[in-house]
């Protein structure tokens, strides 16, 4: 390559990263053990398509809406009080990470993948095994509800706390979505921390994927601009908890 | 040694041989109407269904290990037919130990994968994709130790 085609490249590569910053997506693994991975800014929207204030959220209705990728459903939920300020979590390899609290005017709104760790459970259109359990609701998988469970191996995790896990057969806590709280009460998803399975997921349901998708490998593609999000019992006709 | 010994020592082994026998098959009948009394006719067609496809996985493994089409595909077919029989039982929450019955929901999702995955076993072996072919092999082999932990509990 001669000089000047090479200060081309450059030059349009630069060009393009000040467009659209998000271009730059990357996985970092910081001198802290954190473990974080950003993606396109997208925007929580209702089904209708307006934006979702984060002031709209009901407490302890488990919200669903799909990122990073097109096939990857997320838990959102607004707790009944704030959540932890700050929790050390460990990935099923040993890798620590910081999961840095909620968001919201109570701290109390989080967002993290609805794709349990241990056998890749997930909502989807028909039935979701994966659920929040509310504080007043009990359930076989923890001593008391508010919390998030696994139905097929009986998996909890706390919401409160990073999705940390607190009991069953899963090896890690539920990945999180980083979101941003904007100043006109909107809802931003911006990346994803901790150790995603998605490479996992992808793999173990290609059947659903294709029917859904057309093709499994089309269900890998991104999310852009927003996410419809919607509540776990519109987005699956049937919610199984035990 | 003197004939008649001989002949005493035959004598002996034949009652011994005798008495053996009729302990044998009286204990053989005992315990058959032992194991007769106490087996749940439900418990029995769980176990063969449970046997069919396990010797379907055998067969489907063979098939990967010799480069079987015909084992792959017949193995498939016991895996497939075991669900089946499951299906015609009709309620899965009364197919299901009394005690995991509450799971019926997850064994039926259950049933739903290892269908889909091991169609796709032989989709995938039929098309010469050898290593997607396993990989739906362990997937399948992942939703039975799923539910055999669930059900079973270990």
């Amino acid at each position: 390559m001669e000089r000047r085609d090479f200060l081309k490249v450059v030059g349009t590569g630069a060009a393009v990263i000040a467009i659209k910053p998000s271009l730059i997506q990357q996985q970092l693994f910081a001198a802290d053990g954190s473990l974080f991975k950003t993606y396109e800014k997208v925007q929580l929207v209702g089904a209708d398509g307006a934006p979702i204030k984060a002031s709209d959220l009901k407490k302890e209705v488990a919200y669903v809406f799909r990122y990073p990728h097109i096939s990857t459903p997320c838990f959102l939920l607004n707790l009944p009080e704030p959540a932890d300020a700050k929790a050390t979590l460990q990935a099923e390899d040993g890798t620590e990470y910081i999961w840095e609290g909620a968001v919201g005017k109570e701290r109390s709104i989080v967002a993290y993948t609805a794709i349990c760790p241990h056998q890749m459970t997930h909502p989807n259109k028909n039935d979701s095994f994966i659920s929040y359990v509310r504080r007043d609701q009990k359930t076989m998988a923890y001593e008391k509800g508010g919390v998030i469970v696994c139905g097929s191996h009986l998996s909890s995790f706390d919401p409160k706390s990073g999705a940390k896990k607190l009991q069953g057969p899963a090896a890690q806590p539920l990945a999180s979505i980083v979101l941003e709280h904007a100043a006109d009460d909107t809802l931003w998803a911006v990346a994803v921390l901790g150790a995603e399975k998605f490479h996992e997921y992808f793999k173990s349901f290609k059947s659903e994927f294709k029917e859904e998708f057309g093709s499994w490998r089309k269900a890998k593609k991104l999310v852009k601009i927003s996410a419809p999000t919607v509540t776990l019992s519109e987005y699956s006709k049937e919610v199984i908890q035990y | 040694m003197p004939p008649g010994v001989k002949t005493c020592k035959r004598n002996d082994m034949k009652k011994t041989v005798a008495i053996l026998a009729v302990v044998i098959m009286s204990a053989s009948v005992a315990f058959a109407s032992q194991v007769g009394e106490k087996v749940d006719p439900k418990h029995q067609q769980r176990v063969n269904d449970m046997n069919m496809m396990a010797q379907g996985f055998n067969m489907v493994l063979n098939g990967f290990l010799y480069n079987s089409e015909r084992n792959v595909v017949n193995g498939v077919k016991l895996i497939q037919g075991g669900v089946t029989n499951i299906k015609e039982q009709g309620d899965l929450k009364k197919y299901l130990p009394e005690d995991t019955a509450y799971a019926y929901k997850f064994g039926e999702k259950t049933l739903r994968r290892i269908m889909e995955y091991s169609t796709e076993v032989v989709e995938n072996f039929q098309a010469k994709d050898a290593d997607a072919a396993m990989e739906s092999g362990m997937l399948l082999l992942r939703q039975c130790n799923s539910c055999h932990s669930r059900v079973r509990g270990w």
